[in-house]
C-alpha cells in the first residue's frame, strides 16, 4: 500500500545569479513498511527529495502526496502538524536540543503532541529502554557520544509512532560499528512496528541494509532496485 | 499547548544561561535602568513631598480662611472680625484631630537702636501652632512665647544674626491700624527659630495674637484661620477639597472664603500634577536605551540558535511556538531584572538613603524652590508599579522583534546554516 507518491517533482535553488536544478521531474512511490535508501553523490538531490517528502520544503513543479494528501495544498501550520504527527526525522548532526536531557528531548515531541504526562513518562522510559539508553536519560547531548545522540534522535523519531521516518545521512558522523548498531536498531523497528524508513545516504552500509535502493544523479533517478 | 508548559519554560530558562556573561550584562543593564527609574522617582517624590510639607508648614496650612480681599491687599482693613468665634464654628464641622490656628499677619517694621527693617508681623496663639506650622516646633535658642506674654517676640535666627541682635534684647515693632495710623510697641526677643528656608527666617517675626490685636486696637481680629489636617496624604487631591466645600457652605454670607493649599500654592500643585507625567517620560527614555540592548542581546541569542529553531520547526513546532519560547526567555530576563532591581531600589531607599540626601551644596538654588536641604526619598507603590509595568510591557514589545525573526526561519534555511 502506497504511503508516499512523488509525482514529476522538480526543485530549483537559486544562489545569486546562479540556478541549480536539484531535482528534475522525479517520480516514485514508497509503500508502507519499506526500508529504502536514496543513494547518490553529493548534489544528486537525495536530501532535497527527503525534504520535499517531509514537507520541509515545497517543490517548484510537480506534487508530493502523503497518504493521498497533496502536500502543496497544506499551509505552514498544517505541514507542521503533519511532521509532528506522522513523520519522524533523524538528521546527520545537530539533531537534539542541547539544553534538554536525552529523556527531555524525547519528551519534547510528545509534549508538542499534547500527550498527557503519565503516558509521556511511560513512552519515554519504554523507548529509552528500547534504544538501550535508560542509564543516559538524564544526560544532555554534550554528555553523550555521537552514536548515543543518534540513538536518542531515532528514539525521538519513533516514539510518536509515525508512519514514516526520514533519516538524512544518519551514520555520516559515526564509526562503522556504531553506525551498524544504529541501522540494526532501525531495521528492527521497521520490522516490528512496520514504520517506513527512507534514508538519504552515500554510506554503502546503509545501502546494504536497505530493502530498496533508489539511486539519484544530477537530480534524476538512475536506478530503483528492490532487493 | 498551554502557554506555560513546563518544558518550554525549562528550555527558555536553560537557554538563558547558555551564555551567562551575555545574560549577566543585559540583566545588569535592566537592573540599573529600573533602579534609576525607581530611585529617581523616589527622590523626586521625596523632594515634592518635602516641598509641599515645607510650604504647608510655612504658615499656609492645608486650608486657609481669609477675607478674599486680604489676598489682594494684605491690610488690617481686610481682616476677619470675631475670628475666634468663627474658628470655633468651623471646628465643629471638622474631625477632632484637625487643628486650627488663628493669626493676625500684617506687614510692619522692626526697629533696633541701629537699624529698621521691613518684616511680616504675625500674631499667633503659641499653643495652637504646635503641629500646624514651623513656629510650633522647638526654638533654635531662647524660650517659647507664653500665652500671657504681651511683650515677648520670636525672631528668625537669620534676621537675628543680620541685625546683630541677641536673645533678651529690646526691639520696636511698627504697623498700621485700621484708621491708617502707625502703631508701635516695644518687645523683647524671647527666642529665635530656624526655618527650612532662610528667607522665612529673615522675614517673619512672631508675637502673641492678643498683644498684636491690642497694639492695633483691633480686638478679636485676625487675618487668617489656618486649618491643618492630620491625614498624611492630605497633600493629595480629594480630602482637602471636600473640607473646603463644607467650610465655604458655613461661611456663606460672612464675606470670608476658605481656600485649599492647591489654590494657595498653584505652582507646587501644578508641579505635583505633572510629576507622574515627568516620571512616565523618564521611564520611557530609560527604557528606550535599555530596549535597544535587550533587542540586540535576544537577537544575538536567536541567531546563535538558528539551527535549533530549524530543528524544532522540522519536528513540528509551529512558528507561534518559536515566538512563545523566545518571549518566555525575554520574560525571564525582564522578571529577574525587575526582581533584582526592586530589591536593590528598596535597599537603597530604605537603608542607604534612610537618613536623607543632603542637597546643602546646592544652597540657595534649592531653597528658592522650597525644597528641603535634606531630601528623604519616598518609595511609592504607584512608581514601582509604573516602572515595572513600563519595563515589562515595552520589554515584551521589544522582545517580539527577535521572536518574530526567529519564527521566520524555515527548517531548510536553518539546516543549511552550519
Amino acid at each position: 500500500m502506497e504511503i508516499i507518491r512523488v509525482d514529476s517533482v522538480s526543485k530549483v535553488y537559486h544562489q545569486g545569479r546562479v540556478s541549480f536544478r536539484a531535482l528534475d521531474k522525479v517520480s516514485l512511490d514508497f509503500k508502507k513498511g519499506e526500508f529504502v535508501a536514496l543513494a547518490g553523490p553529493s548534489g544528486s538531490g537525495k536530501t532535497t527529495l527527503l525534504n520535499l517528502i517531509g514537507s520541509l520544503d515545497v517543490p517548484d513543479e510537480g506534487e508530493v502526496f502523503f497518504d493521498q494528501k497533496n502536500l502543496s495544498e497544506l499551509n505552514d501550520s498544517e505541514r507542521a502538524d503533519l511532521r509532528l504527527h506522522r513523520i519522524g526525522f533523524v538528521f546527520q548532526a545537530y539533531n537534539l536540543i542541547p539544553v534538554l536531557t536525552a529523556a527531555e528531548n524525547i519528551d519534547y515531541i510528545l509534549l508538542l503532541q499534547k500527550v498527557d504526562k503519565f503516558l509521556r513518562t511511560r513512552k519515554v522510559n519504554d523507548i529509552l529502554q528500547e534504544v538501550g539508553l535508560t542509564d543516559k536519560a538524564s544526560n544532555r547531548p554534550d554528555e553523550l557520544s555521537g552514536g548515543q545522540q543518534q540513538r536518542v534522535a531515532v528514539a525521538r523519531a519513533i516514539v510518536t509512532d509515525p508512519q514514516v521516518v526520514l533519516a538524512d545521512e544518519p551514520t555520516a558522523n559515526l564509526d562503522s560499528t556504531t553506525g551498524r548498531k544504529l541501522l540494526e536498531m532501525m531495521q528492527q523497528m521497521n520490522r516490528t512496528k512496520k514504520v517506513t524508513f527512507i534514508f538519504a545516504t552515500h554510506d554503502p552500509m546503509v545501502m546494504d541494509f536497505a530493502d530498496r535502493l533508489v539511486s539519484l544523479k544530477d537530480g534524476r533517478i538512475v536506478s530503483d532496485t528492490a532487493k | 499547548m498551554r502557554f506555560f508548559d513546563l518544558l518550554s519554560v525549562q528550555i527558555s530558562w536553560r537557554n538563558l544561561w547558555r551564555n551567562p556573561r551575555r545574560t549577566t550584562i543585559i540583566l545588569t543593564a535592566i537592573v540599573v535602568g529600573i533602579i534609576s527609574m525607581i530611585v529617581l522617582s523616589a527622590f523626586g517624590r521625596g523632594m515634592m513631598e518635602g516641598m509641599v510639607k515645607n510650604s504647608i508648614d510655612n504658615l499656609v496650612g492645608h486650608i486657609k480662611i481669609q477675607n478674599p480681599q486680604y489676598r489682594i491687599d494684605p491690610a488690617i482693613d481686610n481682616r476677619i472680625d470675631q475670628a475666634e468665634k468663627i474658628a470655633a464654628q468651623i471646628g465643629e464641622l471638622l474631625p477632632d484631630d484637625v487643628q486650627l490656628a488663628t493669626r493676625l499677619r500684617l506687614d510692619g517694621v522692626l526697629s533696633t537702636s541701629r537699624e529698621h527693617t521691613g518684616v511680616m508681623i504675625v500674631g499667633i496663639d503659641p499653643a495652637a501652632e504646635k503641629g500646624v506650622s514651623f513656629i510650633g516646633r522647638p526654638l533654635y535658642q531662647g524660650t517659647p512665647l507664653q500665652p500671657e506674654d504681651a511683650r515677648g517676640l520670636l525672631i528668625g535666627q537669620g534676621l537675628l544674626e543680620r541685625l546683630g541682635l541677641e536673645i533678651g534684647k529690646k526691639v520696636v515693632v511698627l504697623s498700621q491700624d485700621a484708621s491708617g495710623e502707625g502703631r508701635s510697641k516695644a518687645f523683647r526677643i524671647r527666642g529665635s527659630y530656624r526655618a527650612e528656608m532662610r528667607d522665612t527666617e529673615k522675614r517673619y517675626i512672631f508675637i502673641n495674637l492678643k498683644s498684636f490685636q491690642d497694639m492695633l486696637a483691633a480686638p478679636g481680629s485676625a487675618t487668617e484661620i489656618s486649618i491643618s489636617l492630620r491625614n498624611a496624604n492630605a497633600y493629595q487631591t480629594g480630602t482637602v477639597e471636600d473640607y473646603v466645600d463644607r467650610i465655604n457652605e458655613r461661611l456663606d454670607g460672612l464675606g470670608l472664603e476658605a481656600t485649599g493649599w492647591r489654590q494657595l500654592l498653584p505652582a507646587i500643585a501644578a508641579y505635583i500634577d505633572m510629576f507622574d507625567v515627568y516620571m512616565l517620560i523618564w521611564f520611557v527614555v530609560v527604557f528606550v536605551a535599555m530596549g535597544f540592548g535587550l533587542a540586540n542581546t535576544v537577537l544575538m541569542a536567536v541567531y546563535e540558535r538558528m539551527r535549533e529553531f530549524g530543528l524544532q520547526r522540522a519536528l513540528g513546532l509551529r512558528s507561534s511556538g518559536i515566538i512563545k519560547n523566545v518571549m518566555i526567555e525575554v520574560l525571564f530576563l525582564l522578571l529577574i531584572g525587575m526582581a533584582l532591581a526592586d530589591l536593590c531600589s528598596f535597599f537603597l531607599v530604605k537603608v542607604v538613603f534612610r537618613s536623607g540626601i543632603d542637597l546643602g551644596s546646592f544652597g540657595a538654588g534649592i531653597e528658592m524652590w522650597g525644597i528641603s536641604r535634606i531630601v528623604y526619598p519616598v518609595l511609592s507603590l504607584s512608581d514601582i508599579v509604573m516602572a515595572n509595568g513600563v519595563v515589562v510591557l515595552l520589554g515584551l514589545l521589544v522582545g517580539l522583534y527577535p521572536a518574530l525573526h526567529a519564527a521566520r526561519f524555515t527548517p531548510i534555511e536553518t539546516m543549511r546554516h552550519l
